[in-house]
């Protein structure tokens, strides 16, 4: 028995990913992909051969649908889900303000509705490993904890303050702030935050340093600015290093790639390919089981909350021009 | 021929004695060791103080093989006396140790160099260079990460020697002082800094941000594990609005390999710590005097800033009128 799913919005660069795979899994119908702009869309159902349909369309047909809009959308769309009691996977953040997000945790919590996060790196086989190490002692006490998420400067819409909420504290603080919390257990208690327009002529900043304590002590640094050039032969990276008083691990999510050099191509000639593991598939399927009545989607929408107030908080730090406590 | 004493802890004055004796232009007259560890392999006479050394030698030149504020003492004693100084940044940990050298070098005829070793790297040097031509546009971020501060094995006994005396955050601040140096060098002066330092039974971490006055921004991550030598680990990544410059330890290190081991393809006296050596004898051989009597200020000032931030844990914003 298939699961009908859908893609709800094509705004979101990891729509296109999202659609490959889940038009690959067995398990799932890749009912179709919805969007304002039917262009896009219907490049996307084209690539993948699904249907292109309204929101309204989309909802009444789907168990569960993956919203890839603007953060700015994510409101109207959830409630739609809601109104339709659809499963809902929502990609990050959460929302373009922490009253927002917290606001959509609570109506989410008041229904039955299956919810999560897109947040891929929770299965990342290098983050469980890691994990695993740290909960059997190997790292000893923690003392302190380094990250870094760059990326390619996405453009678009990721560049509007009002639709993305920011720039890249927005877009890049999430995925190793949840993975940092979900492997310690700890959460983040204080932020300086160095931010600036540096790499592109945007509104929105593209550098985004972020100086962190957590519970247990632990100093957290991440460095998740826009600086990956966009000629890189990779989009970005996702690593973690753990400092203990036992022993330092480091895990990188996407350290197992090799290389290919072009001779043909007029565009990019040197290409980093990923070869491990897809942790996207993981999340996918893992979203589908919790529809199916198994485990709920990895990272929870109380978990994308207590981000948002990392980010929130990241914010003030910018404006005040010192380190501030992380309200939750 | 200069004649040259040095101060510090044994390994780092062996491997400079190992230099200066490649050297025609310059011999070594004596070493002062602080600490009561033997420096009897070396084949000079030991002296418990600089102020006995200077007394019982003509001395043309006092190189103090660490950071200077670690030496305060003897620091002082040769610009007393008048004697050029070359030491590895900071030279001062506080504001006063700072003002106290600053007017006193301004006072004598004496001079301090206190460039890290890293700006007569070669691999720094072409990073400047491409920096300067372009090759990155304006500085985004600059990012600085090392488990090991200096190459080759023994830094832990350096680590081991100056935390004898001092506490972690000293001792931080002295590894970070190096990595400052080379950024101001790079990117210009540094306007604010923010930073948080730990320890622990084996680990000992900070971490800095930097705003350079341009408005540029860098990192500066050190661990330094008290218990064992793990290999000189560094990853440096300067990216700018034009691309990105990086390299790794591996970069650094893999010209010449027995088995998985890395050796040194340069001769001791060309190395990074030869050349600073080389160019410390230049300019006591010169007739002049060097056109500043402390070179490099900034680095120094700015390591304070990191001390201070650390105690205070806020950022610390340096005027622009002390740069």
């Amino acid at each position: 028995m298939t699961v009908p799913i859908g893609i709800c919005s094509t705004a979101h660069v990891n729509a296109g990913v999202y659609a490959a795979l889940l038009s690959k899994l067995p398990e799932v119908d890749l009912v179709g992909i919805s969007d304002q702009t039917t262009d896009q869309a219907r490049k996307r159902a084209n690539a993948v051969g699904t249907s292109i349909m309204s929101h309204r369309e989309l909802m009444q047909v789907a168990e569960g649908v993956i919203i890839c809009s603007t953060t700015a959308a994510h409101d109207k769309l959830i409630d739609l889900a809601l109104q339709h009691n659809v499963a809902i996977l929502l990609e990050k953040p959460i929302a373009t303000s922490l009253a927002e997000a917290k606001s959509i945790q609570n109506r989410c919590d008041e229904s039955d509705v299956v919810t999560g996060m897109a947040m891929p790196l929770r299965y990342s086989h290098p983050m469980r490993q890691l994990k695993e190490r740290y909960e059997a002692g190997s790292v000893g006490e923690l003392v302190a904890v380094s990250g870094v998420n760059r990326g390619r400067m996405p453009g678009g819409w990721f560049v509007n303050p009002g639709l993305a909420g920011g720039g890249a504290v927005a877009d890049h603080t999430d995925h190793i702030v949840d993975i940092v919390r979900w492997i310690t257990g700890e959460e983040v208690r204080e932020v300086y935050a160095e931010t600036d327009t540096r790499f592109y002529d945007l509104p929105v900043e593209d550098v985004n340093l972020l100086s962190m304590t957590l519970s247990n002590g632990a100093s957290f640094f991440l460095d998740g600015s826009w600086s990956t050039p966009q000629k890189n032969s990779f989009w970005g990276d996702g690593r973690v290093e753990l400092v203990g008083t036992k022993s330092t691990f480091s895990a990188d999510c996407f350290g197992d790639r090799y290389t290919h050099v072009k001779d043909t191509a007029q565009g990019m000639h040197n290409e980093s390919i990923y070869w491990g593991a897809d942790p996207n598939n993981a999340l996918l399927r893992d979203f589908v089981m919790s529809i199916q009545g198994g485990s709920a989607p990895a990272t929870t929408l109380e978990d994308a909350v207590r981000t948002a107030a990392v980010i929130d908080a990241a914010y003030e730090s910018v404006e005040q021009g010192k380190p501030v406590k992380v309200t939750y | 021929m200069s004649r040259i004493v040095m101060v510090g802890e044994r390994a780092a004055v062996q491997a400079h004695a190992e230099r200066y004796k490649r050297f025609d232009e310059a011999t070594v007259c004596g070493a002062v060791e602080p600490t009561d560890k033997s420096l009897d392999e070396l084949d000079t006479p030991v002296y418990d103080s600089l102020a006995h050394a200077l007394r019982d030698n003509n001395v043309d030149g006092v190189d103090i093989c660490g950071p200077g504020a670690a030496y305060d003492d003897s620091l002082n004693a040769a610009l007393d006396a008048g004697i050029p100084i070359r030491c590895d940044p900071p030279f001062a940990l506080n504001e006063a140790q700072f003002d106290r050298l600053v007017s006193g070098a301004s006072n004598e005829k004496g001079w301090l160099m206190a460039d890290s070793p890293h700006r007569f790297s070669r691999l720094y040097s072409r990073l400047r260079s491409d920096v300067e031509t372009g090759a990155i546009g304006t500085i985004g971020v600059a990012r600085i990460k090392r488990t090991a501060p200096f190459g080759g094995p023994g830094w832990n006994t350096s680590y081991d020697g100056v935390m004898a005396d001092t506490d972690y955050v000293e001792v931080l601040c002295s590894v970070l002082a190096h990595d400052i140096d080379v950024l101001d060098w790079t990117f210009g002066a540094v306007r604010r800094v923010f930073v948080r330092a730990r320890s622990s039974e084996r680990y000992d971490h900070a971490h800095a941000v930097l705003t350079f006055q341009d408005g540029g921004r860098a990192t500066i991550e050190t661990t330094w594990s008290k218990e064992c030598t793990p290999s000189p680990r560094v990853n440096v990544e300067y990216s700018g609005n034009h691309g990105r410059l990086d390299f790794n330890e591996r970069d650094a290190t893999s010209a010449l390999q027995e088995n998985s081991k890395s050796l040194n393809v340069d001769r001791p006296e060309d190395d990074c710590r030869g050349r600073v050596l080389r160019e410390f004898v230049t300019q006591i051989q010169d007739s002049e005097k060097p056109p500043s009597n402390i070179t490099p200020i900034n680095p120094s000032r700015v390591t304070i800033a990191v001390r201070q931030s650390i105690d205070e844990e806020l950022p610390i914003t340096i005027s622009e009128d002390s740069l």
